[in-house]
């Protein structure tokens, strides 16, 4: 197998599990929420990760839906990262895997702004 | 119910978004601002979760087939990536009208664009996602990253451009597809196929940036957010299915008045608001 086709294969494959994970979580998430809609409640970005996680593995609606997006966002950091990996490691080209390095950089220092009220 | 009316503009914005060959975010944000009465920045949050969900099942299938010239996006999304956040940082500090009256550009502009040209958005239906191949059955233009059938051209300004883009994302929660396709097409040399594939591939990304800045912030509440990207996202894979059997030069034309009378209303909740 070609490297070039390997890096697609990886990158691909990374993708394909983090969506199908995120919207599998999202649609059960969405549909244990409508069968007990008195739960109705507008949980934002504030909760804790960590009492996502354990809420989801309770399969709380609200933190499975939450769960679904936080993976979802985090897909294309993945796919990324996957990049930085292939090129680093499969392709061995040392430019391309620090511009994809470059990239990771900027979208975790997204992460590290200040709450902003929008 | 609202759920359910949620999902089914999801799916509406998914459906209509692939067969003209635009992200939902064009439908999305003015339907949950003007009909559900959502402020601005939690439409444009729920926009860009919705534009990621497109982007990555997309992405799949371009990936594996190596349409996308992973190099090539690699280095512009260092300039998309950055606009993104700085985008996200302006919204911050803007008004809800300024973010209408922009927006209203926006779609002004993108009915022109509709109006003017018929082909990018043809390639555009056939990178909204699914597995079947590009529309007509076209061959990707590329076998492999490595061997490029084209040389890159203007890479300075395409990354100027890039960043352009990177900031009405994060602005205005779209996937900037409508800026980079022909950046990268006419400007920079790339085959349109593979300019359509590997923006794609980068809006997803792009959007992640300001994404995260978005919740992190609060603008993301999962029971408004979950059903319009679960619609967006099946709605995109139908649209792709429907797309051989529809008219869509019919299509484009109802929907450039559809985006005339948004923008007019769009402008007429930005001054009141």
């Amino acid at each position: 197998m070609k490297e070039s086709e390997e890096l697609n294969r990886v990158i691909s494959l990374v993708l394909k599990v983090s969506s199908g994970l995120s919207m599998f979580l999202m649609a059960v998430g969405l549909v244990l929420f409508l069968s007990k809609p008195e739960q109705m409640s507008s949980r934002t970005g504030e909760v804790p990760f960590r009492e996502v996680l354990a809420g989801a593995l309770q399969l709380e609606p609200l933190e499975m839906m939450t769960l679904g997006i936080i993976i979802l966002i985090s897909t294309p950091f993945l796919r990324v990262a996957g990049a930085f990996f292939s090129f680093l490691f499969i392709e061995r080209d040392k430019v391309f895997g620090f511009v994809a390095l470059g990239v990771l950089a900027v979208l975790v220092f997204g992460l590290f702004i200040p709450g902003l009220t929008h | 119910m609202t759920t359910l009316l949620l999902l089914a503009v999801g799916l509406a914005a998914g459906v209509f978004g692939a067969l003209l060959g635009l992200g939902g975010g064009f439908l999305v944000i003015p339907v949950l601002t003007i009909l559900f009465h959502m402020p601005i920045h939690s439409a444009i949050g729920i926009s860009l979760i919705a534009v990621i969900a497109t982007s990555t099942s997309a992405a799949v299938v371009y990936v594996r087939e190596g349409r996308v010239d992973i190099r090539l996006g690699m280095l512009l999304e260092l300039g998309t990536t950055v606009g993104a956040i700085v985008g996200a940082i302006i919204a911050a500090f803007v008004s809800s009208r300024v973010l209408y009256l922009l927006f209203s550009l926006l779609l002004l502009y993108n009915a022109y664009a509709m109006y003017r040209k018929d082909e990018p958005a043809r390639g555009q239906i056939a990178a909204a996602g699914g597995p079947e191949p590009a529309a007509g059955g076209v061959k990707p233009v590329l076998k492999g990253v490595d061997t490029p059938e084209y040389e890159v051209k203007n890479l300075p300004l395409g990354l100027a451009f890039s960043g352009i883009a990177g900031i009405l994302s994060g602005l205005l929660g779209i996937g900037g597809g409508l800026i980079k396709i022909p950046v990268m097409y006419t400007l920079m040399g790339v085959p349109l196929k593979t300019a359509v594939a590997t923006s794609n591939f980068m809006i997803g990304v792009t959007a992640a940036a300001s994404a995260s800045i978005y919740y992190l912030s609060g603008n993301v509440s999962p029971v408004e957010t979950v059903p319009v990207a679960l619609g967006v996202f099946v709605g995109a894979n139908m649209g792709l299915r429907f797309n051989k059997a529809f008219s869509v030069r019919t299509l484009k034309r109802l929907f450039i008045i559809v985006f005339l009378y948004v923008a007019l209303q769009m402008i007429i909740k930005g001054i009141g608001s």
